[in-house]
């Protein structure tokens, strides 16, 4: 029987650990409750996930003690050094939007039409049961296996060895909370995961614009039925998209908004991504090369600063990252258990060709992106949209962020198609059309953002100093 | 700003979208209006993790909506320089109108689509329990696993024997839910340790399949069983 309370416990935990971080970083940058609780939600589930795999290397059982009880210390930590360091200017409880809407039915109607997807979602996932190869197959069997076994002395063993386990360790978290196992109950994680996703999308809009073209932004998403589907399954590409897409995306408030607790955020995204999926890396390196991009245009800013803002996201980052990695590589190179380990990197090892067969199959795989995002249902007349908004002269403003947006999306696409063209992987679009749109979908917030950047009128209080703005 | 010619110019594109449906129909000898009920489930089709692009006889929907896009645009701009109108918006922002108001039409398509998917699910799994919903959608498998785990609790490595093809879908599908249901009995090797048990699933005569050494727990039916291994005295 499962313990209501104690589910809710294991979404508490987290979410107010997250909550206390957002505070202490942005400790001088007042930050709406929205922005926090969107952004504490996901740096706590990261935080949360990396702290049971330190507790994994260091073969301390997983228990809710064990597991909590340290973040709960943390928290405590954090909020004394908070009360300690307590500034004069109170912060923001409200949101506090940039021009208040005097009767707005476009905003209404984007807001009821944003409840009925929510609804649908919610809908979907407490009444349908577990149903997806990959839940099966994958991250919820091996929640189910760290869930018995308490440990992770079977990692070597498990199917798919290699995957990265956030998934599986925030199911394991809660089932050990809740008290049972019970996949109907555990999926909630998904919803949960959409709405805070929403809702961190709807607080970047507005720094940008204002109330009903962030609402237009969310429901622009949600109109497509991949968004969509991907927050109701079970499989981890929702969660890869809510750290990918949300790194960009705080590196352009750090550039814009100037506080380095946007870079740190954005650092500890990047990093989070790689142990969603292992395509995480991908949105590892492309952050890091924005990162780049924007010290190297920094007009005040001399290079020993530079290489230091460089340093500081490339250190936290990475760490994330080579944290599993080296595990995993030490955990190979020393089971030589008389054979009775087994790893399987199967999937992971990309074999490259460069031949002149290959170049050709540059071509299909285009001619398979375009019919996948032009010609298929499950984006909408999204990208159809975003290929209008590439067209100079609509919007000038904001061409900066434009410009990043682009980057990060032109470089997303190029892996994807060098990828698929020139390694093994080519059978995988070529003959099943489950997997070419999950490449897509991690920065498909990002073509969102940047349609609504390309189409919104600039707000018109942007002349105040952007540091003494709530956002 | 909604204008009176903004609502007509979104009258607009939905009828000439409307109209390129009914000349599909008419091409492929489908009724209209039979077409027109089932086309919230071409909007909204779920399969294998991607969505089927909605068609009509072969043909793409998604054309008529291009199709329909370019000509609205190419009436409003021509309406407005020809009838010399206020409104004289750039080609380009009346184009990037008429996709808004064609993504607005499929999304309420979609969502009609979703909403006879989410009658299907309810018709489907009405008043049933968590462990019905599974017994409805995954019969044997998750039956035969909830069987053994009541006739042989705890931790256990066993041997699965089975004529199912597990290397490929359907069967490795079917091995995959049957895996994970039934652990902490592990059938895909991840416990360390001997085997102490077999899982004897879809075969003709599984009574027979179980070899010396091993006693019978319990019989799920004719093809199905799980046996532990005989201590050694």
């Amino acid at each position: 029987m499962i313990n209501l309370l104690g589910l809710v416990v294991s979404f508490l935990i987290p979410w107010s650990l997250g909550y206390s971080l957002v505070m202490f970083f942005f400790r001088n940058q007042p930050l709406s409750v929205l922005w926090k609780v969107s952004l504490g939600y996901a740096l706590g589930m990261g935080v949360l996930s990396q702290w049971m795999l330190i507790l994994g290397i260091l073969k301390i059982p997983f228990h809710p003690m064990t597991i909590g009880g340290p973040l709960l210390l943390i928290q405590v930590a954090i909020w004394l050094c908070l009360l300690a360091r307590r500034k004069s200017r109170s912060h923001s409880l409200i949101l506090k939007s940039q021009d208040q809407p005097k009767s707005d039915f476009v905003s209404l109607g984007l807001l009821i039409y944003i409840f009925l997807q929510t609804y649908y979602v919610f809908w979907s996932d407490l009444n349908i049961p577990l149903y997806s190869w990959d839940a099966f197959s994958l991250h919820f069997l091996q929640a189910k296996i760290l869930y018995y076994e308490r440990t992770l002395s079977l990692l070597p063993r498990f199917p798919h060895s290699s995957y990265p386990l956030h998934i599986p360790f925030i199911l394991t978290w809660m089932g050990l909370n809740s008290g049972a196992w019970n996949e109907q109950w555990l999926k909630m994680i998904f919803p949960v995961t959409y709405v805070a996703f929403l809702l961190s999308q709807f607080c970047f809009l507005k720094i940008y614009t204002n109330l009903r073209w962030a609402l237009a932004g969310i429901a622009l998403m949600c109109c497509s039925n991949f968004f969509l589907y991907h927050a109701l399954s079970e499989y981890r590409d929702f969660t890869l998209m809510f750290y990918a897409s949300c790194a960009i995306q705080l590196l352009l408030a750090w550039r814009r908004l100037k506080s380095q607790a946007w870079l740190f955020s954005a650092a500890l995204f990047s990093g989070f991504a790689t142990f969603v999926k292992s395509d995480g890396i991908l949105y590892l390196g492309i952050p890091f090369l924005i990162v780049l991009i924007l010290t190297g245009t920094m007009p005040r800013k001399n290079l020993v600063e530079k290489i230091k803002l460089i340093l500081k996201f490339s250190c936290l980052s990475f760490t994330v990252w080579l944290l599993y990695a080296l595990y995993q590589h030490f955990l190979v190179s020393s089971s030589s258990d008389n054979g009775m380990v087994r790893y399987d990197i199967n999937l992971q090892k990309i074999v490259f060709g460069f031949s002149l067969e290959n170049v050709k199959r540059v071509f299909v795989v285009l001619r398979l992106f375009c019919r996948d995002l032009f010609f298929s249902g499950n984006w909408n007349l999204i990208w159809f949209l975003f290929v209008l908004a590439l067209f100079p002269g609509i919007n000038k403003e904001r061409r900066n962020e434009q410009r990043i947006l682009l980057v990060a999306l032109v470089m997303m696409t190029v892996v994807y198609l060098g990828g698929y063209s020139f390694t093994q992987h080519f059978k995988w679009v070529a003959e099943s059309d489950s997997v070419l749109s999950r490449g897509f979908l991690p920065y498909f917030p990002l073509v969102v953002t940047y349609i609504i950047l390309k189409l919104a009128p600039q707000p018109k209080d942007d002349q105040r100093q952007p540091a003494d703005k709530t956002v | 700003m909604i204008t009176k010619g903004k609502i007509t110019e979104c009258v607009l594109v939905v009828s000439i979208w409307l109209f390129g449906l009914v000349v599909l129909c008419s091409a492929s000898r489908s009724s209209f209006f039979v077409f027109l009920y089932r086309l919230p489930e071409l909007f909204y089709f779920p399969h294998v993790n991607t969505f089927r692009p909605p068609r009509l006889e072969g043909f793409d929907l998604f054309t008529i909506s291009y199709i329909s896009i370019i000509l609205c645009s190419a009436i409003i701009w021509v309406k407005g320089r020809v009838f010399d109108t206020e409104e004289k918006s750039p080609f380009f922002k009346i184009i990037l109108f008429t996709t808004v108001v064609m993504i607005c039409l499929h999304a309420f398509v979609q969502n009609l689509g979703s909403l006879r998917y989410m009658k299907f699910w309810e018709a489907t799994l009405a008043g049933l329990t968590q462990q019905d919903k599974y017994r409805k959608l995954y019969t044997e498998n998750y039956d035969f696993a909830m069987a053994c785990r009541q006739a042989l609790p705890g931790r256990h490595k066993a041997a699965l024997i089975t004529d199912m093809d597990i290397t490929s879908d359907p069967g490795m599908l079917h091995h995959r839910i049957l895996a994970y249901f039934l652990y902490p009995i592990d059938i895909r090797d991840i416990l360390p340790g001997e085997t102490d048990c077999l899982v004897i699933f879809k075969k003709p005569d599984a009574v027979n399949e179980v070899p010396p050494g091993f006693e019978i727990v319990k019989i799920y039916d004719k093809t199905s069983l799980i046996a532990f291994k005989r201590l050694e005295k």
